[in-house]
């Protein structure tokens, strides 16, 4: 190898060093400059297109993927990150047929069947053409865990929950610091947590905060932590409301109409200690300043009120307990009404 | 005169290379040839901002003249002073000795390591008495009375981290310690240790351990240490795994004595960096370097002002006006009202002052910069934190009310 020819092997190693390091900024200033000088580097055009399309800028990665495959059209990774940015600009079409030009450039490679499976579930079609080729990734890498989160992706396609679930857990014995799979399983958990289910909340929630520890640049799993957090205020604002307006509505001076509402008081408070007690301390820890000190104060101290209100209730005179129902009832629609407008604006700031 | 397709030409390529202070001086030499003068003094003013004693563009400014006579034969080839003398000293080598003798060749190793002296101290260092404070008692205290440390058996020898959003100075604080131990200074990079063969990025950690050795007392200044320290979870590259590996025993000393020899190591991405050195022995002290206080702010927007021509400039506003900006955003925010008040004096021909307006319209240009820093940051802090490493910067987060 030639001097120049070291020098610029060198140069690609560290900005590969740099995409490895998600330092794609940087990376992608590099790259642009060693493309500038030596525009035949296929390798340089490639991790270009790598670093573009990671931090958004899909238009100049397919044309940085283009310029790999008419460098080296021989190989498969240019093929693999066309299928990538045609993906994120909406090509679905284009996609697939980049993908199936990926595998058929290095069959025996298992990230082009990977990329094939990866391009069909995210375009929702072929499930069993995905489910092939997510097979054949994994018979030519069964120690990849990101050959099993695909497989798992594609048999949540499929609506095959349990497969779906046992390919993530895979993924997660073959590396606990798999961030997709964390991140899969708790989306799972998310979607499968009906009204009442706290336990499924809070196993959503822990599997986000995994999701974001093995991968602190995950913003969407930090982001779905918000929203359990929400969902759980949520449920909570409907429990109440619903024992504050059947204490409304319960007259009389019996004692079922006095204790009545105390006892349905148990399920909002069981909904909330189930919750919280299923959280690792550290989550609880954090979940109790958020309710406290974030933008979701306000919903939470109003609830607290609305709780607050139904224990008075329960002892003060049927007049006074019934407005002290009829109070609860408006503080909690007041925090659920407050809760929505936050997360609409929530919404749009993530959006933004 | 110069056709516009050559100036078009020349455009596309200043805006391919826009730190290249040549090539956009000869546009601006060709704009102000094609009459173009108002286009010339953006270009020369662009010059200005890189390199503020550029004749050539100061010329253009003022009007004079373009820089570069464009002319349309070739100008002889002239030689210089320095062809002129070594050319003869080639020629008469054998009857006059050389002008200057080069000494005996350094080794290798301290050829590829330049250990320097630090120059600086902490007073050198604007504001941040935090900061400040915390490198007193975690790491400078111990250093500075051996004795005690002999009594309660802690050894000279051992790691901080220092870590923070980008451009808050890392690097300058790392060398103002270097400065207050009155050791020598050994700064590294990526590029000085990573090496294409297999092999050698370990044998080029363990040379730079050695120069520290040889020198100490030494502080090895690891600047992007999440870079030559990543988690080895994170690489699929074995080779670069070799070099963790050799830092870590390096580190360790297990082989060599590190007595005497202080690893600072600066990061903005602490959270890449793999556990392993973080444990004790090795970078078992971390400080958070933060992005400058008020006072910080006064001191660096002053240094950055002081050779400019200014005038009732109050810094201390601005200082409390910029909450939130790096270092090196309070330098692009002085730079750009420099740029402004040099524009202005270019249309107006009347060379004026940078003055407060400048700054302040800067600012709403120029916005702090760590935004995408404390995103992540904020993960961390809030999800990452079982053992209490990111306590500081939770609190420091629950501060600014940013979680």
């Amino acid at each position: 190898m030639s001097g120049d020819e070291a020098a610029l092997q060198l140069e690609l190693e560290r900005a590969q060093g740099l995409v490895e390091l998600r330092r794609y900024e940087e990376a992608t200033t590099a790259l642009a400059d060693l493309v500038g000088r030596e525009p035949e580097l296929a390798p340089a055009w490639c991790l270009l297109a790598q670093a573009q399309i990671a931090v958004g800028e899909t238009q100049p990665a397919l044309e940085a993927a283009n310029r790999a495959v008419a460098l080296a059209p021989e190989h498969d990774w240019p093929y693999r990150l066309r299928s990538v940015a045609l993906q994120q600009l909406g090509d679905d079409d284009g996609s697939i047929a980049a993908a199936r030009e990926a595998v058929a450039a290095a069959p025996h490679n298992w990230q082009t069947h990977r990329r094939l499976a990866m391009a069909l579930v995210l375009a929702k079609r072929d499930p069993d053409g995905a489910l092939a080729a997510a097979g054949r990734a994994i018979e030519l890498a069964p120690y990849e865990p990101d050959a099993f989160s695909t497989l798992g992706l594609v048999y949540d396609m499929r609506k095959n929950s349990d497969e779906a679930e046992r390919c993530f857990r895979h993924a997660l014995s073959l590396d606990p610091q798999h961030a997709p799979s964390h991140d899969a399983l708790a989306r799972r958990q998310l979607a499968t947590s009906g009204f009442g289910r706290a336990g499924n909340l809070a196993a959503a929630a822990t599997g986000f905060r995994d999701a974001v520890q093995a991968d602190p640049r995950d913003h969407i799993a930090a982001t779905n932590i918000e929203i359990v957090l929400r969902a759980f205020i949520a449920r909570l604002s409907y429990f109440i409301f619903i024992v504050a307006w059947i204490a409304y509505h319960v007259t009389g001076g019996s004692a079922f109409a006095r204790v009545g509402p105390l006892l349905l008081l148990a399920l909002p408070v069981g909904f909330a200690a189930r919750f919280l007690l299923r959280l690792p301390p550290d989550l609880r820890r954090q979940v109790r300043y958020v309710a406290f000190h974030g933008a979701l104060a306000v919903p939470a101290i109003l609830q607290s009120c609305a709780l607050g209100l139904l224990l008075v209730a329960a002892v003060l005179p049927e007049s006074a307990r019934r407005k002290a129902a009829l109070a609860a009832v408006l503080v909690s629609l007041a925090a659920r009404v407050l809760l929505y407008v936050i997360s609409r604006r929530m919404r749009r700031d993530h959006a933004a | 005169m110069a056709s516009d397709d050559l100036i078009t030409s020349l455009r596309l390529a200043v805006e391919a290379a826009p730190d290249d202070v040549a090539l956009r001086l000869h546009l601006a030499d060709l704009l102000a040839a094609a009459g173009r003068r108002e286009d010339a003094v953006r270009e020369a003013a662009h010059v200005l901002v890189r390199d503020p004693q550029n004749a050539a563009a100061l010329r253009l400014v003022a009007g004079d003249e373009p820089a570069v006579a464009a002319s349309d034969s070739e100008p002889a080839e002239e030689e210089s002073p320095d062809d002129l003398l070594r050319r003869l000293d080639a020629e008469f080598a054998d009857v006059v000795p050389p002008m200057f003798a080069d000494g005996p060749p350094v080794s290798a190793e301290e050829g590829v390591y330049d250990v320097e002296r630090a120059g600086v101290g902490l007073a050198d260092v604007g504001g941040m008495d935090d900061v400040k404070a915390r490198l007193e008692a975690a790491f400078l205290a111990p250093i500075r009375n051996p004795q005690l440390g002999k009594l309660y058996g802690k050894s000279l020898r051992g790691g901080l981290l220092l870590y923070g959003p980008p451009g808050c100075g890392k690097t300058f604080i790392a060398r103002a310690l270097a400065g207050e131990l009155e050791a020598s200074f050994l700064p590294v990079a990526l590029a000085d240790v990573l090496d294409m063969y297999i092999g050698q990025s370990e044998r080029n950690m363990h040379d730079l351990f050695e120069v520290a050795r040889r020198n100490k007392p030494c502080v090895i200044f690891l600047d992007e240490v999440d870079a030559m320290g990543q988690k080895r979870s994170q690489m699929r590259d074995s080779a670069r795994r070799g070099t963790v590996n050799q830092l870590l025993s390096e580190m360790d000393g297990v082989t060599d004595n590190n007595e005497g020899v202080f690893v600072l190591g600066a990061t903005n991405h602490p959270w890449d960096i793999d556990t392993a050195l973080r444990r004790p022995g090795r970078f078992d002290r971390t400080v958070l370097v933060l992005p400058p206080d008020e006072a910080a702010r006064d001191a660096i927007l002053r240094y950055h002002l002081r050779e400019r021509p200014i005038e009732n400039v109050d810094t201390r506003k601005l200082a409390k006006m910029t909450d939130g900006y790096s270092g090196a955003d309070l330098a692009h925010l002085c730079d750009t009202a420099a740029e402004r008040a040099l524009m202005d004096s270019a249309t107006s021909g009347t060379v004026r002052m940078i003055q407060m307006r400048d700054l302040e319209a800067a600012l709403t240009e120029v916005r702090p910069s760590i935004g995408p820093w404390l995103q992540t940051a904020k993960n961390v802090a809030q999800y990452g934190n079982q053992d209490g490493s990111w306590d500081d910067l939770l609190a420091y987060l629950r501060k600014r009310r940013l979680v």
